[in-house]
């Protein structure tokens, strides 16, 4: 989820009192995969309240979805499936509390969360020590795997893979080769900047010009526009909320400029985007970490039943949250128990509402990029394209 | 330069928009030697009100009169309600009410159209006009044509009316007008109302020039307009204009210079510079003021 690309030193102090604080607790507890009730119980970890307090309520739809499936065709080998939410508030500190209270319960079989990759880098060190398998959905901070801990597989591309395949996809599918970047100069729009400019250092395009600009604030995007259209630029890179890409390409047009291909990431995905844009949204690519309009059979049949559960689209967090309950299922179903659960996930190809995962040593998702997906005829739609990393590999040692 | 000339008539688009707010700070300021901290606000609400009128479907120019009469109407609100009853106080008192007259209004409006931020429709087609060899937006040169021509209008009211006239005897001295028979009470209010219509004019400029209204503009509104009210020389009707303009101008270039990020902080930077060499704005006079 949003946050820094990096952990700040405010993060890192507190993974690292956490962990300090959790070596010296007992050792870690054993656990079977099953409680001794005989049913199969998962701790969600997620913000239920704050300001983050939806993407909770959106970690429970996606679980009740999938436990309705799972327990309405027999369970996992004959067991009910259940869970527990614990309210992380979307604070890194009281994620380190609800870790040691998940691990205090003795009854879970593995964590699924935390939402916000803060939350996730304050709590593994915790999880880690007592050998918790935690499966995370939607935090995407490169740290999240790539700090050593083994316990740990997630689902959502982390942030650096997604800037560079921005990138790609401009030059490789799309063949451009004058990007112009527009981000949020804060954090996180700084360090997605970045990385995508570093991408197109080894793929044969070139950033002409890049423009901040300060969140919320600035709405005034004339003489940015001006300035790209004399840089020759002949591709907008959208890094920015729905707000702010609406506004520059609904401005661009008032600047008598349009048919420029526009790509961003799937903050655009609002139909606020297109309101804004009045229209010249048209054709946009948006690159996000599931498609929510594949054809893929299994796909629609989540995406119409959650439509009809909830009168509305299900979030990423609630498309990862239920495919996690599926993959306990299968991880379960092909031997796993708690203590081999993450081992097991690693060696399997799955699939479920938000398409074919795999996973690395690290527990990143491998072979998986973006879904494509074009704004058409004012609506978003698949394209079924996927994002050619041709000359990534170079930066991904 | 062409590229330069394109930026400049970004910055004068942008800049009339500030000007035409800005005029309404400057006509209360400069007859009653206070800030108007709800102008903003007053300007925010008068577009919005604009936009639902337009969403439904009354025509263009009938939406837009209305919705500066709106503005008028809360101008002279904010006069009655928030200065009037603390016009004789510390000259901090009605600043501070009138701050708190422009907080009620940025939440009423945030009740009634939520926080998001609304496109607004074109109301002037859209075209690029070629000028002098340059290709200029449709849109920037009516925003500029028609900020000059509420200039010309706002200029006539005070120094071609009797109005203006007795507006102009109020600022010079209060009491003595009020004993000569002006009737005080009611140019004052008159000339709230006359800030908020002239405002409202020119946040419907802003939501055209933005593609969008937002809450925040009100606030956005404020701090540009005295910005530019600052630069021209605070009470200067004509300098405040101008001082919009500059605005507009030095914003686009520090885009042109040192990249949008630092937009605000060089524009600001001008601001501290003027103030700084000319305390008195750059075409303000040296008054001395009455207590």
């Amino acid at each position: 989820m949003k946050s820094s690309l990096w952990p700040t030193r405010r993060q890192t102090l507190k993974a690292m009192s956490a962990a300090a604080a959790s070596a010296m607790l007992p050792g870690a507890l054993l656990r079977s995969a099953s409680a001794d009730d005989g049913s199969i119980t998962l701790a969600i970890a997620a913000p239920m309240t704050g300001n983050d307090g939806a993407q909770g309520l959106n970690a429970k739809e996606g679980a009740d979805m999938a436990v309705a499936a799972i327990n309405g065709a027999g369970g996992i080998g004959g067991k009910k499936v259940s869970y527990e939410i614990f309210d992380d508030q979307g604070s890194p500190k009281e994620a380190a509390a609800v870790a040691q209270r998940i691990l205090d319960a003795n009854k879970f079989t593995a964590v699924v969360g935390h939402v916000n990759s803060s939350c996730t880098l304050a709590a593994m060190p915790i999880y880690s020590d007592a050998g918790m398998p935690v499966l995370c959905g939607s935090s995407s901070n490169p740290a999240v795997t790539s700090s050593g801990w083994t316990n740990i597989i997630r689902m959502t591309i982390r942030d650096d893979y997604g800037a560079q395949q921005l990138s790609a996809f401009a030059v490789n599918n799309l063949g451009k080769k004058k990007l112009g970047i527009l981000f949020g100069n804060d954090d996180y729009g700084r360090g997605l900047k970045d990385e995508m400019v570093r991408a197109v250092g080894v793929l044969p395009g070139k950033v002409v010009a890049e423009a901040g600009f300060t969140p919320n604030v600035d709405k005034d995007f004339s003489s940015v526009i001006t300035d790209f259209k004399s840089k020759g630029v002949d591709v907008f890179m959208l890094n920015c909320s729905f707000t702010e890409g609406g506004l520059f390409l609904g401005q661009a047009k008032g600047l008598g400029i349009s048919g420029v291909p526009t790509v961003g990431p799937d903050s655009l995905l609002y139909d606020k985007f297109l309101e804004l844009s009045q229209g010249a949204a048209e054709g946009a690519y948006i690159l996000t970490a599931y498609d929510p309009y594949a054809a893929d059979p299994t796909t629609k049949t989540f995406m119409d039943s959650f439509t009809k559960a909830y009168s509305s689209l299900p979030s990423q967090v609630a498309v990862f949250t239920h495919d996690l309950f599926l993959l306990v299922k299968a991880a379960i179903e092909a031997g796993a128990t708690s203590a081999t659960l993450i081992k097991t996930i690693k060696g399997m190809h799955f699939a479920a509402a938000g398409g074919k995962y795999a996973w690395d040593e690290k527990g990143d998702v491998k072979g998986r990029t973006f879904a494509v997906l074009q704004v058409k005829n004012g609506k978003f739609a698949s394209t079924g394209e996927s994002v050619n990393e041709a000359g990534l590999e170079k930066l991904r040692g | 330069m062409t590229y330069l000339l394109e930026q400049l008539a970004n910055g004068l688009a942008i800049g009339s928009v500030y000007a035409l707010i800005a005029l309404g700070y400057s006509l209360v300021y400069s007859i009653l030697y206070l800030i108007n901290f709800a102008h903003g606000y007053v300007i925010m609400v008068g577009a919005f009100a604009a936009l639902t009128l337009l969403g439904m479907e009354v025509p263009a120019p009938a939406a837009v009169l209305a919705a500066c009469l709106v503005g008028a109407a809360l101008g002279a609100a904010v006069e009655r309600i928030a200065y009037r009853p603390v016009r004789a106080a510390n000259r901090v008192v009605p600043m501070v009410s009138a701050l708190g007259a422009g907080l009620v209004l940025s939440s009423v409006a945030q009740l009634i159209w939520g926080p998001e931020v609304h496109a607004f429709p074109q109301l002037a087609p859209r075209a690029m006009i070629g000028v002098l060899g340059l290709s200029l937006p449709s849109q920037s040169l009516v925003i500029l044509v028609i900020s000059f021509l509420l200039v010309a209008v706002a200029s006539w009211f005070l120094y071609g009316t009797r109005l203006g006239l007795a507006a102009q005897c109020v600022c010079q001295d209060l009491e003595a007008s009020r004993l000569m028979g002006i009737p005080v009470d009611t140019v004052i209010v008159a000339v709230y109302a006359l800030g908020g219509f002239f405002g409202v004019a020119g946040g419907i400029l802003f939501g055209m020039y933005f593609n969008a209204v937002f809450i925040q503009m009100g606030l956005l509104a404020t701090t540009k307009a005295w910005a530019a009210a600052m630069i021209g020389g605070v009470g200067n009707f004509h300098g405040a204009f101008l001082g919009g303009l500059i605005l507009g101008v030095a914003e686009t270039l520090s885009v042109v210079v040192v990249g949008s990020a630092y937009r605000d902080g060089v524009s600001l930077l001008i601001i501290v510079v003027v103030l700084l060499l000319r305390p008195n704005g750059l075409f303000g006079s040296v008054t001395t003021e009455r207590s």
